[in-house]
């Protein structure tokens, strides 16, 4: 599952690239071939033309002069020095530039070609001196030295042109050659890269499917999960509820019969006897406050109300009202600074606030007014909201343990209680997404910071 | 015509001062021990006094108690205090077939519960039920609350009607 998930992020990344290299192959591919193609018609071909055209106006001067001097009688001596003119011109093109028998002719780049037609130009010269003196001297008689080097001149000069049209012709052939292997390697690249593309996109939409499986299959698994949790959950309550009936049920009956017990058997019963059914009726009304407690807190968990804007102020003056008795009786001061509204679960924050008032007011050494503060501190995103007193405090070591369920630091004489209260607080707080810090020492008063990360749209502060 | 408006206000005012018969239902037979205790408790002290008890140990047995009376041949209860928590047939099954019958569907049922879950209460009264009380833990709290219920439905509610009254 995890290689399949892989290969997804791994694979576009390598697909992307391959298509980006095929698409700059087959560009620069067409580029070579559209300027070797241009060359070899703009570059070449008027060079090889021009090339032939020497050797073709040369030897038509050549014969042209040769018929003259045999006395052909239509031989025309004007066309003879057209031809010569002609091939020059040629040769002067091919040096130069310019338009030659078939178009525009580039001028050579090859240093030794460049040679060779300025040779052949040269010879063109002295061809042109030698057939001259040939014609001036014809009348008075055939000279053998003349015609000899008219001949020999000749020779040479389309022999340098056959070297010129040859080298060009084989550069030419060469680069057709090369044309045509750039071509095949280019093919060969193109088909390997579309390979590649193929593969990979292949593999891509292998794995794309494989995840969408997987991810189907996991919200499956979800969905199946928390249907059992919510299963759970219901059993749970279920169990609750069995709990705060039929573990209460005897309970009932031994206060009950304990009552009916010293009220019409008292006569039965010695001082000891009675006493025994006191302490019995007792712990059955412990039992049933831990039952209670107990209920509460699974309660806190299960039976949590929607989030909606709760007034903090509103909450505290609730609590203190429910606690009034209890402030009468112990002096105590409770001073509740400006609270804010936030988003929260209206009866868990009522449970919140209740518990850590009622906590302040009880672990108080005896004698002593309790002094309780309540303060909001609000931060960009999240709320603290600071419960301090002036009481017993706690020992640091038990700082952890204050908050399981039934923890209790105190004997029953000393202090009563179920301790779940703070358990309850816990739990409240991380359904909010927060937690609770403590800060004490004994003697010196307890301050218990809830830390509730609220979000600050919500936070409006209270007038 | 005044003579019969005047008889009929005096069988009311009669209703308000008579004894109730009540129908205790409860599977425990601890809790009947108690509910009969308190009962003989409150005539000891002459608090308050139901008419005719009767201890019923299910919903069936209330029923049975029921058509019984409506033959005439057991008094017709006039209120019904009747356990939540039952095996079997539970105190809501109870309850609705209570309330389904015509005959019977005035006689008031005060619901008694250990349970003060809110769904239960709520049920409780959607079905019909008069009152939702919670059981006592302590005897003289039994008592208090026994004592209470009964003089609510004899000196301030007005019970409805016995079976028969009120045909005309």
């Amino acid at each position: 599952m995890d290689d399949g998930s892989g290969d997804i992020a791994r694979t576009p990344r390598n697909l992307y690239a391959s298509a980006l290299v095929l698409a700059l192959a087959i560009i620069g591919g067409m580029v070579y071939v559209l300027v070797n193609g241009m060359r070899m018609s703009t570059v070449h071909d008027p060079l090889m033309h021009a090339a032939l055209g020497i050797r073709h106006e040369a030897t038509l001067a050549h014969l042209g002069f040769e018929e003259f001097v045999a006395g052909e009688p239509n031989a025309s001596l004007r066309d003879a020095w057209d031809h010569l003119e002609r091939a020059e011109a040629l040769a002067q093109v091919m040096l130069q530039g310019g338009m030659g028998n078939e178009g525009y002719v580039t001028p050579l780049e090859d240093g030794k070609l460049r040679q060779e037609i300025t040779g052949v130009l040269v010879q063109l010269r002295a061809f042109r001196n030698v057939a001259n003196q040939r014609l001036a001297r014809h009348e008075t008689g055939v000279d053998g030295q003349l015609t000899h080097s008219f001949h020999a001149i000749y020779w040479m000069l389309t022999t340098r042109t056959d070297v010129v049209r040859a080298s060009v012709q084989r550069t030419m052939e060469h680069e057709v050659a090369a044309f045509h292997h750039t071509q095949t390697v280019l093919i060969v690249i193109c088909l390997i890269l579309s390979g590649i593309v193929g593969t990979l996109f292949h593999r891509f939409s292998v794995g794309m499917a494989r995840t969408v499986q997987a991810l189907k299959e996991r919200d499956e698994e979800l969905s199946a999960r928390t249907r059992e949790l919510e299963h759970n959950n219901r059993e749970l309550e279920q169990f609750a509820y069995v709990a705060s009936h039929d573990l209460r049920e005897p309970l009932r009956k031994i206060q009950a019969f304990g009552d009916r017990l010293v009220e019409k058997e008292a006569a039965h019963l010695s001082e000891r006897g009675l006493d025994y059914v006191a302490r019995m009726v007792a712990a059955a009304e412990r039992m049933e406050a831990l039952i209670e407690g107990l209920l509460l807190y699974s309660r806190c968990g299960t039976r949590t109300q929607p989030f909606a804007p709760v007034d903090l102020n509103r909450v505290a003056r609730e609590v203190l009202s429910d606690l009034e008795a209890r402030i009468h009786d112990t002096h105590a001061h409770v001073d509740v600074g400006p609270l804010p509204t936030i988003h929260a679960d209206p009866m868990q924050m009522g449970q919140l606030f209740q518990n850590m008032i009622s906590n302040a007011l009880k672990f108080q050494e005896k004698g002593t007014a309790p002094r309780v503060k309540v303060r909001a501190v609000v931060h960009d995103d999240s709320l603290d909201l600071n419960f301090s007193d002036n009481g017993i405090g706690i020992p640091e070591e038990y700082t952890d343990r204050i908050f399981g369920v039934f923890q209790r630091l105190h004997g029953r004489d000393e202090y009563d209680g179920t301790g779940v209260g703070l358990s309850i607080c816990k739990k409240a707080a991380e359904r909010h997404g927060g937690n609770i810090e403590v800060i004490s020492a004994p003697g010196r008063g307890t301050t218990f910071k809830v830390h509730l990360p609220v979000r600050p749209a919500v936070l409006e502060q209270a007038a | 015509m005044t003579q019969r408006l005047d008889s009929a206000a005096e069988a009311v005012l009669a209703r308000r001062t008579r004894r109730l018969n009540i129908v205790i239902v409860d599977d425990d037979p601890d809790d009947r021990l108690l509910a009969r205790e308190a009962l003989d408790d409150l005539a000891a002290r002459g608090a308050a006094r139901a008419g005719n008890a009767t201890l019923a140990a299910d919903g069936h047995a209330l029923l049975s108690h029921l058509k019984r009376a409506a033959a005439g041949k057991a008094p017709w209860p006039d209120l019904v205090l009747l356990d939540w928590n039952m095996p079997g047939m539970n105190g809501a099954d109870t309850l609705a077939a209570l309330k389904a019958d015509p005959r019977y569907a005035a006689i008031p049922v005060v619901v008694v519960s250990t349970s003060h879950a809110d769904a239960d209460i709520a049920d409780a009264y959607r079905l019909g039920g008069s009152a939702f009380v919670t059981k006592a833990n302590h005897f003289a709290d039994v008592v208090d609350t026994l004592g209470r219920i009964l003089t609510f439905w004899t000196g301030t509610a007005l019970p409805p009607p016995r079976h028969g009254e009120d045909a005309p």
